[in-house]
């Protein structure tokens, strides 16, 4: 039975116009992200590439002279900045050139703010739709128990948009590769480019995930998918603008810790870091005057608010009447 | 055998925005024997879609005890729900898939073959419109659409809330005969209708519900006769004197325009014995029988005033405690 319900759930989430319109501009944004970087990329020319190493080790040159003299002058004890040779690398100094190694994070983080949307609104509307219609209650003549019914519908959105973002991923960097390999270049992959890479595709996949069981949830709450549109409005707009705009007032400490934006990018980024104006930090002094939010904090806050969203989902539809 | 619906002492109440609870359930109990086709009756708002969500485990019920084929509704409800089909209100379809895709999805869901929607399609009429997108079905090709959603678990109990929605005569006449069909298959079906005409026609038994009670229940020729006062229309040329002339023998008058009605005739062949009897020669006459809807509107007290809007909440609400629970026995003698 249960089983027979995920299929119909598939077969009626892949038939929803909206769903299959929303592919399409995910697939377009993509594909218009990778033809933009073919279009703004070349491939190097061997006096482009001679002229860009000239510059990067002029460059470094230049740096280690320049640290070579803060040392003599404050002694090894000095705050002077040591010029790290892997950021004087050729391709740094390349223009027009698109550096896979370089440029990828940044250009994922487009890919996976967009399939969280994407997630967000079809969780919400492929349960907000069928409570504002009457398809649930249509389905619920056919199968009365109701979490079973909701754990469905959820399971077949969240697996549906995983797989989804995992073949939409793929596609993504291994296009964004091509072009690398075809008209730009590769760039430093050694060291923890691909771990850190790993990690942060493991981690967009996830907060894709719990942006699609959000919707869900948010919208069985309110029983309709603009619920789930309006919620976020007036998160936005009520908290995370109208809070921060008291909280600066009143020069609360660590407003950001308050923001759930801030966990979102710290989860997504991996950390995020914040000026921490109460620190009580002389301007020398050796303590921090920053504050770090990880991707453990974003992790933890996220997790309870979706966890406590789906709950509160499947609570509520056991216990209230079904229109 | 059992009952297929026995609900007993049902209540439910809605919480009104300002305060207070609106009754939409205060009691109600309804017997459905197997077999039958029951038509389930009463005004706006009197309750019959909430007993009937109730019952389908929609809507949860505040007290009172139902049970459906035999068991308890809704914690066995999972177990049944495979031999009941239902429309409750008019179910709303996607508008962009067509009405076999749509048909499909739900015997998909249910376990139900595939090749059962085919069937169905053809038994409501829509087999040759069953590729169509919803969104171009005209309202009465939904309800078939809705009806069709019902039959694909060939269930044993067939719960239609106002079927004939939408249907144009034909379509009306069709649901009629189906009805039928299935009744004499063996199928017990449920019917929420206002078309009482079509209640009258098709169904064995009737339940009255009015504010949340059960006004009245029982077989349909069993409330007719019930509700038969014996009255007789007579047409005669000279009205005045047959009155008389009855009226001697103690007969209970009243003249019409064109006619008499003679009240709580017990023999009607007295009529023409004493007025032929006087030379008084009768052209018509004819038993006045109630027919469903006099029976509602007296019942329900819905029946509208000349200059007076009536409103949803004038039904009449039954006299006396709501009934105790258990109580199944209907209240018209079979």
């Amino acid at each position: 039975m249960i089983r027979n319900l995920l299929r119909a759930e598939l077969m009626r989430l892949f038939g929803r116009r909206f769903v299959q319109i929303m592919t399409v501009l995910l697939l377009g944004a993509c594909v218009i992200a990778v033809l933009s970087t073919v279009a703004s990329s070349h491939t190097p020319t061997d006096a482009e590439l001679r002229q860009a190493a000239g510059d990067a080790a002029a460059q470094f040159t230049d740096m280690q002279r320049y640290y070579e003299t803060c040392v003599a002058a404050q002694g090894p004890q000095g705050e002077c900045p040591r010029p790290d040779p892997a950021q004087y690398r050729m391709e740094n100094y390349l223009t027009g050139v698109f550096v896979f190694a370089n440029e990828i994070t940044g250009l994922f983080y487009f890919v996976a703010v967009f399939l969280a949307l994407f997630g967000f609104l079809v969780g919400a509307s492929f349960i907000g739709a069928e409570m504002t219609s009457g398809g649930l209650t249509n389905l619920l003549l056919w199968q009365p128990q109701r979490p079973v019914v909701l754990g469905a519908k959820l399971l077949t959105a969240v697996v549906s948009v995983g797989a989804l973002a995992v073949l939409v991923i793929a596609g993504y960097l291994g296009a964004f590769w091509g072009v690398a390999s075809v008209s730009g270049l590769a760039g430093d992959l050694s060291g923890p480019f691909w771990p850190d890479l790993f990690a942060v595709v493991a981690r967009a996949i996830a907060f894709v995930l719990g942006f699609t069981v959000l919707g869900f949830s948010i919208a069985v709450i309110g029983r309709h998918t603009a619920a789930a549109l309006g919620t976020v409005a007036a998160y936005a707009v009520l908290w995370e603008v109208g809070l921060r705009i008291v909280l600066d007032t009143v020069d609360a400490v660590r407003p950001d810790r308050w923001m759930f934006s801030t966990y979102l990018v710290a989860f997504l980024d991996g950390s995020i870091e914040f000026y921490d104006g109460w620190s009580n930090c002389g301007m020398y002094a050796d303590c921090a005057s920053t504050y770090t939010v990880t991707w453990v904090h974003g992790a933890l806050a996220g997790g309870v608010v979706v966890l406590v969203a789906a709950a509160s989902a499947f609570v509520l539809t056991q216990r209230r009447d079904m229109a | 055998m059992p009952p297929v619906i026995e609900i007993a002492g049902l209540r439910k109440g809605y919480r009104r925005l300002r305060g207070g609870v609106h009754r939409a359930l205060d009691g109600f109990d309804m017997v459905v024997e197997p077999g039958q086709v029951h038509g389930f009756l009463g005004p706006n708002g009197s309750g019959k879609t909430t007993t009937l969500r109730a019952l389908l485990g929609l809507v949860r019920a505040d007290a009172g005890e139902m049970r459906i084929l035999g068991q308890p509704s809704p914690s066995a409800l999972p177990q049944v729900i495979g031999r009941v089909g239902a429309i409750v209100e008019s179910p709303q379809f996607f508008g962009n898939i067509s009405g076999r895709r749509m048909l499909t999805l739900l015997a998909t869901a249910g376990g139900v073959p595939t090749a059962r929607v085919e069937e169905v399609l053809a038994q409501v009429g829509l087999r040759d419109r069953g590729k169509d997108i919803v969104k171009t079905y005209s309202l009465g090709m939904k309800q078939r659409l809705a009806v069709a959603s019902a039959l694909l678990k060939a269930p044993e109990l067939l719960i239609l809330d106002e079927p004939a929605n939408g249907l144009d005569p034909a379509g009306i006449r069709e649901m009629r005969d189906l009805v039928r069909l299935l009744a004499s298959q063996g199928v017990t079906v449920l019917v929420s209708s206002h078309i009482l005409a079509e209640i009258q026609l098709i169904c064995d038994s009737v339940t009255i519900i009015s504010r949340g009670r059960r006004v009245l229940a029982g077989p349909v020729s069993g409330v007719l006769a019930s509700f038969d006062s014996g009255d007789f229309r007579i047409r005669v040329d000279d009205l005045p004197r047959a009155a008389d002339v009855l009226r001697a023998d103690g007969v209970q008058v009243t003249t019409g325009p064109d006619h008499l009605v003679a009240h709580r005739v017990a023999a009607p062949a007295r009529l023409t014995e004493l007025l032929g009897g006087k030379g008084l020669w009768i052209s018509e006459l004819a038993p006045l029988t109630p027919d469903l809807e006099s029976v509602f509107l007296q019942l329900t007290a819905t029946a509208p005033q000349p200059g007076a809007a009536k409103q949803v909440d004038d039904a009449v609400l039954p006299a006396g405690p709501p009934p105790a629970p258990n109580e199944f026995a209907p209240e018209v003698p079979r």
